[in-house]
């Protein structure tokens, strides 16, 4: 069977999700040219609607009909979704409210991703980009590989996050680690002893956040929100769900981004040399990276609230619709020579970070990380290269490599 | 009645639809970029929002020639 059959697909959609992590697009591109919906069947035994393709996914993402809202859809007796951990409780976020919770709530936290407040945290971004490459060097034994995973991609988003929120270092790495565990791929229908622990870690501490900073809020992003719940801007409830997805969406993502554009870049020594020689590509190089291999290959729960058509294809009420968010940005009748990695490319279009009202309230924070962490590494180490096989992740919202031997 | 004029520089902007969705009755996406659908709108923190949230910057919101959003 060739890609372009339309019923080469049927066995990888029995259940999706259980394809090659190592290099999906294959599958992706064929699955896009057989058409734009396709009905699947979850890890979980969902059933969902897989949207794909550049312009049907922006289509679904700005749908009217399709609802975030995760109380609602767990109110439908598991029909729809199985409540994860930590549980409905921690369910009161913007990206699983609709507006006007929604306009409410990314209100509330957007101060912090402003311009002016970014530009100030940049320094420090780079400072913090600096000391974990001087750890690594440190760190490294004479011809030995070092991962450049454990060593850099992972604790510089969860740095800059915990400036952000006020939350230093030796809190950073308890915190990290609980996430690991609750987020750790399992097979069983019910979450494993050791991710309810975790759950319950992460909880207890950002409830205990909560109450040590509640008399006198600290000048960051938890301040805000404790200002903000103070004055019954938003409950309790809501202030830990926006904590916790602030720490979710802001640490494994951008770890993703910034190895697979490592990745990338590290396996086309053509392209390094042009960010090399041409500095000011890099944040269009960041572009290409968030196009050709998008951290977040799929987007985030949504479900259908009635009867409704996306891209033509009739979608029933009460079925989860997965938006295919990688496929697009490789997606030939929007960008031309799609599978081709070129830091040159103007315009690359993608939507990596999502479209329309939950389009990511921090981008321009993640486009920030990877820049200097492009430039760094590209002047600082010239001699960085690949040195043993990419081990990628298993799970299915995030792709990026789990760990990458490197030398230099 | 104060009422605010509201451009999108239509070289800035990615077409990322965060306008539009927000503000359908300010904003527009029907190609690549985004437009107001009228260039002066009846004052409304909401606009403001959208140019905050804007991930290109690329909404500007006067008052009188003043330049009010994006906040900093």
């Amino acid at each position: 069977m060739t890609a372009t059959d339309p019923t080469a697909w049927e066995g990888s959609l029995g259940r999706w999700g259980d394809y090659d992590r190592d290099d999906p697009f294959g599958l992706f591109e064929g699955l896009r040219r057989a058409g734009p919906v396709h009905d699947v069947t979850l890890a979980d035994g969902h059933r969902a609607f897989l949207v794909i393709g550049y312009a049907a996914a922006r289509e679904a993402l700005n749908h009217p009909d399709l609802s975030k809202d995760m109380l609602s859809a767990l109110a439908r007796d598991g029909a729809v979704v199985d409540e994860g951990l930590p549980g409905p409780a921690f369910a009161r976020h913007m990206l699983s409210v609709d507006p006007p919770d929604h306009t409410r709530l990314r209100r509330l936290a957007a101060g912090a991703f402003r311009r002016a407040r970014l530009e100030a945290l940049e320094p420090r971004i780079r400072q913090l980009v600096a000391e974990l490459l001087d750890d690594l060097a440190i760190g490294g034994v004479a011809n030995a590989p070092v991962d450049l995973v454990a060593g850099f991609a992972r604790p510089l988003p969860f740095a800059v996050i915990g400036e952000l929120l006020g939350i230093g270092r030796s809190d950073q790495d308890r915190l990290s680690g609980w996430f690991a565990t609750l987020f750790a791929p399992h097979t069983c229908p019910e979450p494993p002893a050791e991710a309810v622990a975790a759950s319950d870690a992460i909880v207890g501490y950002l409830g205990d956040l909560v109450d040590s900073r509640w008399d006198a809020p600290t000048e960051d992003l938890v301040g805000d929100l404790i200002t903000a719940c103070r004055s019954a801007m938003l409950t309790r409830q809501e202030l830990l769900s926006t904590l916790f997805q602030l720490i979710v969406a802001g640490h494994d993502t951008t770890t993703s981004l910034i190895g697979n554009g490592l990745v990338l870049l590290l396996e086309h020594p053509d392209q390094r040399d042009t960010l090399l020689a041409e500095p000011d590509r890099v944040p269009a190089a960041v572009e290409e990276m968030l196009r050709v291999d998008a951290p977040v290959p799929h987007a985030t729960f949504r479900y259908a609230l009635r009867d409704t058509t996306i891209a033509g294809q009739e979608i029933p009420a009460g079925v989860q619709v997965l938006v295919n968010l990688a496929a697009a940005g490789r997606d030939p009748g929007r960008n031309e020579n799609p599978d081709a990695f070129d830091v040159r490319r103007t315009g690359a279009a993608h939507i990596a970070f999502g479209h329309g009202v939950h389009h990511c309230l921090g981008a321009p924070l993640a486009r920030l990380e990877l820049q200097e962490a492009l430039r760094a590494l590209a002047t600082e180490l010239p001699g960085l290269h690949l040195d043993g096989d990419i081990v990628w992740k298993t799970q299915m919202l995030v792709r990026g490599p789990r760990s990458m031997p490197i030398g230099w | 009645m104060m009422s605010w004029d509201v451009k999108v520089d239509e070289h800035t902007c990615i077409g990322s639809g965060m306008c539009a969705a927000l503000m359908p009755e300010v904003f527009s996406l029907d190609g690549a970029v985004a437009h107001p659908v009228t260039p002066s709108v009846e004052a409304d923190e909401t606009v403001l929002d959208v140019a905050d949230s804007c991930p290109a910057m690329a909404i500007t919101v006067t008052d009188g020639g003043r330049e009010i959003g994006p906040r900093p």
